[in-house]
């Protein structure tokens, strides 16, 4: 029997190792151990639990595994994840497309999402980083989220409170007046109804008044004063009704207009709101009543929609609405190079004041030769400021600083030195918004009286809207 | 009392540490030539091919009801999707290796130890010597040796007989096709549930394999000692290969600690 | 003592088990082509005599030669060519359950030459006939008689043709016509193959029948060692019971 027992062991030992290959192969092919693949890199701050081996998915699509994790050498770097993705799924991964780290249902494993690129990217290249998204944490995203839809309502409230007021005095008005128009009204009907039910009884009726119709005096007289009062009547009638009309219209469309005015052009408002509130304040000081709180109310209004304005500006600021201003003309002072600067790129289409300020009328210089900032020179920059002061809101202030002094290197550091100082002086004097406020280190730039000599100090220049 | 225990445990100790160097002899003997070929492809037959069927039946049966029973308890959660990657994730790291590893010390253990016994007692261990053969290497040797060929291969049976039975279980509820069936079962898997949970199996089949030679070759008395060898065997072995399991998996939780857990 | 060339030869040889001990500096010579017979009562050690010869056992004292060689300084892997040349018939003949009785006696072929299987067939057929057990080449041991057993485990002792040949009770659980039968065999292959034999047994008309030398084995010690005749004439009181006793099974 050797044969049929070598036959037995062979199958044996075939199935096996084939079965065994099986699973090999079925862990491999989830894991694209066996297909052509690129890798790429993404970056995190947070992993939420991400490990190596998990998946990656690109649209949806099981596309490859993180296959190394590398540990941030200090706090502020990220965590840089090492992915490798199956190259067919190559042409969807774009260098714009988005890795987030997502969990599979409510409780499951973690895995790196891809999302697909946009057509007009290119797709991204072998070993390249895409850009990431942090992993959203639903407490933090809510807290902000409540803050923001909380000042908003409450902005929102007061508008509304004082829109009620307002109305809310006008139909006092109203109702003042209209006690005595429904008193017209209503006694005028009264008596053109009693009329009429005479009138009516002495045509149908022959009672005692129907004999009177042979009397032709009686009866013309009577009928003169029929049409005295039917006409009274009518003219009472045609007056309240008139009255009604200009009420209704009042209360309805007016008001309601001048809210949908605001709520639409609550951009403009802002900075127009304000110097109109006060020119009319100024001319209608006199006005009480309707006049005043109408006012009062366009100012709380006004107060309001700038107070939106600025918690849009917040909104701006917030992660998470950034990305959608960015390609509004909303500048980043941080994110702008010095070259760049020179070209003119930063806060294009704004308009711009500037200020000179010469080194010497600025700081002090120390025992060791740094440079502070004198008293005369912390006037000087008030003064400054006070110039600038009707730009300040919305506006972005660029302290560039200027050397001319030294290695290309020094003049760098020291004009950045300068800026930075008085910089740090607007900021916390002014308390300006410290995001509105930037630096330029501007190196070595010529005089413009043709000394051949540098400029030494700071430029203080404000960018602002065109007004409207 | 303690005395006792203490010599309890000495002689224990001793044994364990006898059985070990039968072993390690074993595993030196291996590579020393001549290579006994054919007994080692007989006992390949006897412990691997005829312990199949018993394995793959055990392993469908196994499957069908780890099936059902992951199933009463995901489906709480709406979670019946997971069950056949539960069950072949369970399956693949503990079930199948474990399972197989007792029912081969149960099969193989007892014959290895009464077939070994009654060579002994019959003195056709010193006829084997007789006749110039080195008994050790051709009974011994090739029976460890074969225990260790056939462990992960009748533990891969095991997890795929497995497997069927749990794609059968659930084609009573439901339609799934089989495709879908095992690429579930795989999709949560990874090579460090899968290839070290197989590889230890090797371990198992080397206690086996020596344990049960060391009692059958080592054995003395007669029929009773036959049957004491082979009871020992099983005995042995299973709880052996029980202790290695648990140190076992302790070693893979250290050696790939992210992976598993 | 003898002329001849000693085949075997034991040193002052000592072996126990546990405290028990077995052989007590044994020494002696077996003579080429003699047939030494081992005679003493059960469990005074002359089987353990018997596997000290070919390497199964190894004494705690004492130096044992076969042809010249001294096995007890050999290392387990360099004892199976003195075994080549040794044969032993075991008390059951020790047959190997798993195979055939031809295949028994065919095993030591395969392991050791390198005949082709139909040689291999023909030899262990030849083995089997001067046995007398031509037809039982395909039976299983377990369906043999005792007395077939023995002498297919005798075919299988003589399939390398050794040149000494162990036998451990030939006539164990035998009836007097097959135990005659067996030495008979015995007897031939002296006569024809000139071949050494060592038989242990307790039979004394078995012995009678095939020792040129007979030796007494009591309590570890030989404590007679001469013909049968010069036994009989023994005043060992152990030794005169004992050949008197004629005990056979």
């Amino acid at each position: 029997m050797p044969s049929s027992r070598n036959f037995a062991v062979g199958l044996f030992l075939i199935v096996g190792i084939l079965l065994f290959a099986v699973g090999l192969f079925m862990i491999g092919d989830r894991r694209k151990l066996f297909s052509q693949d690129f890798e790429l890199y993404a970056e995190f701050k947070e992993l939420s639990g991400l490990q190596n081996g998990a998946d990656v998915k690109v649209g949806g699509m099981a596309a490859g595994e993180v296959i190394d994790i590398e540990v941030p050498p200090q706090p502020q770097s990220k965590f840089r994840v090492k992915m490798r993705i199956i190259e067919k799924l190559h042409p969807v991964v774009r260098t714009d497309s988005i890795a987030t780290i997502q969990t599979e249902g409510v409780l499951g494993n973690k895995f790196l999402k891809i999302d697909q690129g946009a057509p007009q990217a290119q797709a991204a290249p072998p070993g390249s980083t895409i850009p990431s998204r942090e992993p959203f944490d639903f407490a933090d995203l809510l807290q902000q989220i409540r803050d923001t839809v909380e000042e908003v309502q409450g902005k929102m409230g007061d508008v509304f409170a004082s829109i009620s007021t307002t109305s809310g005095n006008a139909n006092a008005l109203i109702e003042s007046v209209r006690g005595d128009v429904e008193n017209i009204i209503s006694t005028s009907r009264k008596v053109t109804d009693d009329v009429q039910e005479i009138t009516d009884g002495i045509r149908a009726g022959r009672g005692t008044v129907g004999r009177l119709l042979n009397d032709e005096k009686v009866a013309d007289s009577a009928s003169k004063a029929f049409s005295d009062f039917e006409k009274a009547a009518g003219n009472t009638r045609e007056i309240s009704q008139q009255f009604t009309h200009i009420l209704s219209e009042f209360q309805e469309r007016k008001i309601l207009q001048e809210i949908e005015q605001i709520t639409k052009n609550v951009r403009q408002l802002t900075g127009q709101a304000k110097d109109a509130i006060t020119d009319f304040q100024a001319k209608g000081g006199k006005g009480e009543s309707l006049t005043g709180n109408l006012s009062r109310t366009i100012t709380s209004a006004g107060e309001a929609m700038s107070s939106l304005a600025e918690n849009m500006e917040a909104l701006k600021r917030s992660f998470f609405f950034r990305g959608f201003f960015k390609n509004r003309g909303f500048y980043d002072i941080n994110n702008v190079t010095v070259a760049e600067y020179r070209e003119g790129k930063f806060a294009a289409g704004k308009l711009r004041q500037q200020a000179w300020i010469y080194e010497t009328e600025l700081f002090a210089h120390g025992s060791d030769g740094s440079e502070e900032l004198s008293a005369a020179g912390k006037s000087r920059l008030d003064a400054v400021m006070a110039e600038f002061q009707r730009y300040l809101r919305n506006s972005a202030i660029i302290v560039e600083g200027y050397s001319g002094k030294g290695l290309t290197s020094e003049q760098f550091l020291l004009s950045t030195d300068r800026a930075l100082k008085v910089r740090e002086y607007l900021v916390e004097k002014f308390r300006l918004d410290p995001n509105y406020v930037g630096t330029m280190p501007m190196g070595a730039v010529a005089s413009k009286d043709n000394s051949g000599t540098y400029w030494e100090g700071v430029a203080v220049v404000v960018f602002y809207d065109k007004p409207d | 009392m303690i005395e006792r225990i203490g010599a309890l445990v000495v002689a224990a100790l001793a044994w364990a540490g006898e059985v070990g160097l039968f072993g390690l002899r074993a595993l030196r003997e291996a590579l020393r030539p001549p290579f006994e070929a054919k007994e080692l492809l007989r006992q390949l037959y006897d412990i691997g091919s005829r312990s199949a069927p018993l394995i793959a039946v055990a392993g469908f049966s196994v499957g069908i009801v780890m099936s059902m029973h992951s199933r009463s308890s995901l489906e709480r959660f709406g979670a019946e999707a997971l069950i056949p990657s539960v069950l072949a994730l369970s399956l693949a790291r503990e079930i199948a290796p474990l399972v197989a590893g007792l029912l081969v010390s149960g099969r193989v253990g007892a014959g290895i130890g009464a077939e070994l016994g009654g060579m002994r007692v019959t003195e056709q261990i010193d006829a084997l010597e007789s006749l110039a053969v080195d008994s050790f290497k051709y009974l011994v040797v090739t029976r460890v040796l074969a225990c260790m060929i056939a462990q992960p291969i009748l533990t891969t049976f095991m997890s795929f007989t497995g497997i069927v039975g749990g794609f059968v279980a659930e084609t009573v509820i439901s339609d799934l096709s089989f495709r879908l069936y095992f690429d579930r079962a795989f999709s949560s898997m990874q090579f460090v549930d899968y290839v070290p949970a197989s590889l230890k199996t090797v371990v198992f089949g080397f206690i086996i394999g020596t344990v049960s030679s060391y009692l059958g070759y080592n054995a003395a008395g007669g029929a009773e000692g036959v049957g004491k060898a082979s009871t020992k065997s099983v005995v042995y072995s299973s709880i052996l290969l029980i202790l290695a399991n648990v140190v076992l998996v302790k070693m893979i939780i250290f050696f790939f600690p992210e992976e598993i857990g | 003592m003898s002329a001849n060339e000693a085949v075997i030869r034991f040193e002052e040889v000592s072996k126990s088990f546990g405290s028990k001990r077995i052989l007590q500096d044994v020494s002696f010579d077996i003579a080429r082509g003699s047939a030494f017979c081992i005679l003493g009562r059960s469990g005074t050690g002359k089987s353990v005599t018997l596997k000290l010869m070919i390497g199964l056992l190894k004494p705690e004292q004492g130096r044992i030669f076969v042809e010249d060689q001294e096995i007890t300084a050999l290392h387990a892997r360099e004892l199976p060519p003195v075994r080549k040349t040794m044969g032993f018939l075991f008390q059951n003949a020790a047959l190997f359950d798993s195979l055939s009785v031809g295949e028994n006696v065919a095993f030591p072929l395969r392991r050791h030459t390198n005949k082709p299987e139909a040689d291999i067939k023909d030899r262990a057929r030849e083995k089997l006939a001067q046995v007398g057990l031509e037809h039982e080449y395909d039976m299983m041991p377990a369906d043999l008689s005792g007395g077939m057993r023995k002498r297919a485990g005798l075919a299988r002792a003589l399939a390398l043709n050794p040149s000494i040949l162990l036998v451990d009770e030939p006539s164990a659980g035998l009836d007097p016509m097959t135990s005659a039968e067996i030495d008979s065999l015995l007897l031939n292959l002296k006569s024809e193959r000139d071949t050494t034999l060592v038989v242990v047994t307790h039979n004394i008309p078995s012995a009678r029948r095939i020792g040129d030398e007979l030796v007494v084995m009591h309590e570890g010690h030989f404590i007679a060692h001469g013909t049968a005749k010069e036994l009989d004439q023994s005043d060992h009181p152990v030794v005169r019971e004992f050949m008197k006793s004629e005990g056979g099974g």
